[in-house]
């Protein structure tokens, strides 16, 4: 009978050392309940953003060679090519992103955010392979956000949103849209007017819970630009880095690092 | 004229000012061109820009392309379909249909309008016949106007047996399914009374002609525009354009036109 009492004993206390052994890792929904004092750079995603954060046209000319040479020094699983407008007429088509995808040896996915008369607003996704399934949701008339599943890691794989707001109205459906689409794996990267911030982070908190959801927005040298960068996604990602270095002018890139925490 | 007549006139001159903007006009009309590459420009050193220069020529708002190539070792390392739409400015679509000499193999789509939905689609058969795995590759645009939603689809049916290829049309019109006005075009390497057209495909519109479209002094009818819902869709205008130089296919140029 003691013997019988030990070994439960012993079952017992080796169960309780198993258990609080793994207390540190994934307790489920607990709204980023991981361990996240160590970066995990094997479960870490890497969008580049190249932008001047501004209203223009990231290419006013055909000097594609700066922002090339960046795309193929930089390792990363996304491009974000912010403001690379189309033009149009009847007969002729200007698509510069295209032709930088083509030079750098990406897939271009265009993001409308906006149309003039000749000119079709937008930024550029830059992907390493083609996607068999992408959507982009219509949050305006002529704003649209991306939406696509992409690999980040040889294993990990995240749903991957992008879309740049100038209006309310926009954040408005946009956030309407996230809250539709957030799941573990959901992460945001796009570009917002910095003085409509404050109604993306309202509206987001009126709509999600508050544990359910990360946002940062990324700090720029030149903290009044008219346009700022946001990372947004489910409470399980992390900002790990962000890097920002000039390319040309005023064109620059910030490679963003984000850990999916266990 | 007393009061009431003013007033119908008013109404009528209002509802033909709408007609005249376009406004509840549901007709929708676009220039659609497919062109079987020949392994991605085989003929012309795999170089995009020959299908460019032939492609400004039409000045069509989709293009729908089949032996696309992806980063092959055949042509050199290049990507087809961004290569020919950063020499026409479009967006474009690529699908994937087999993993090919350290690339990828497929169709694409290149469009005047930004995409909205991108799917592309595996097409197989049970049969021991397939030769190979093929694709339908479509994509959702809004047209500007109309703002009517259309979705504009490419495949390349296998080259084995009519069986193969009705397994694979069946297929395909499942993917492509029923929620938008839906052109297709490819090649079917089917001629016009094979079940993989007359059943395969009992759900669409064929638009185009029996005319021959392959090779490129064209003797056999095996590549296809079809449309749906059928009944809806008028055609323009249609030509086939053969000994291009650049392709062992002729390419179809449509003016169509689609009636809500």
């Amino acid at each position: 009978m003691k013997d019988l009492i030990k070994l439960i004993g012993i079952l017992l206390f080796t169960l309780l050392l198993a258990c609080s052994s793994d207390s540190g890792d994934d307790g489920g929904n607990g709204g980023g309940g991981g361990k996240d004092d160590v970066w995990d750079k094997s479960r870490t995603a890497k969008v580049l953003v190249i932008s001047d954060l501004s209203a223009g046209n990231l290419f006013p000319n055909t000097n594609y060679s700066s922002v090339v040479n960046t795309i193929k020094a930089t390792e990363q699983n996304v491009i974000l090519l912010n403001n690379t407008n189309v033009s149009f007429s009847a007969t002729e088509m200007l698509n510069p992103a295209a032709k930088v995808a083509l030079q750098s040896l990406y897939m271009p996915y265009f993001v409308p955010h906006g149309k003039t008369g000749n000119e079709y607003l937008g930024n550029t996704i830059l992907l390493g392979q083609a996607l068999n399934e992408m959507q982009q949701t219509v949050l305006s008339a002529d704003c649209w956000m991306f939406q696509a599943e992409i690999p980040f890691t040889s294993s990990l794989k995240m749903r991957f949103l992008s879309g740049s707001f100038s209006s309310e109205d926009q954040i408005a459906a946009a956030v309407s849209s996230i809250k539709n689409n957030l799941f573990v794996s959901t992460l945001v990267a796009g570009t917002v007017k910095r003085n409509i911030v404050s109604k993306l982070e309202t509206s987001l908190s009126t709509a999600l819970t508050k544990d359910s959801y990360m946002l940062n927005i990324v700090d720029n040298v030149n903290k009044s630009s008219e346009y700022c960068i946001y990372i947004l996604g489910s409470s399980k990602w992390k900002l790990r880095d962000t890097n920002e270095s000039a390319i040309s002018g005023d064109i620059k890139s910030f490679l963003i690092q984000i850990e999916l925490l266990k | 004229m007393n009061m009431m007549n003013k007033i119908r006139y008013l109404i009528i001159y209002a509802l033909l000012g709408l007609l005249a903007n376009g406004t509840l006009m549901a007709q929708t009309s676009f220039r659609l061109m497919n062109f079987n590459t020949r392994m991605s420009g085989q003929m012309v050193n795999y170089s995009a820009k020959p299908f460019a220069t032939l492609i400004k020529n039409y000045n069509p708002d989709f293009i729908v392309l089949q032996e696309v190539d992806y980063f092959t070792a055949r042509n050199g390392g290049k990507d087809f379909t961004t290569e020919l739409a950063a020499e026409l400015g479009m967006f474009s679509a690529f699908g994937a249909a087999i993993v090919y000499q350290q690339g990828e193999y497929g169709v694409a789509i290149l469009s005047k309008y930004p995409i909205q939905k991108i799917s592309n689609n595996p097409l197989t058969s049970s049969s021991a016949d397939m030769k190979e795995k093929r694709t339908v590759l479509y994509i959702d645009v809004i047209l500007p106007g109309s703002n009517e939603k259309v979705r504009v689809a490419a495949t390349h049916l296998d080259h084995s047996t009519d069986n193969v290829r009705l397994d694979m049309a069946r297929q395909l019109d499942s993917y492509v399914g029923n929620s938008f006005p839906t052109i297709l075009a490819g090649d079917f390497n089917a001629k016009p009374g094979e079940n993989a057209v007359v059943q395969g495909m009992a759900n669409w519109q064929r638009i185009c002609n029996n005319f021959p479209t392959f090779p490129a002094i064209p003797t056999s009818k095996i590549d296809y525009i079809f449309a749906k819902p059928t009944g809806k869709w008028t055609v323009k205008s249609y030509e086939i354009l053969k000994e291009t130089g650049i392709s062992d296919h002729c390419a179809l140029v449509m003016d169509v036109e689609y009636n809500k």
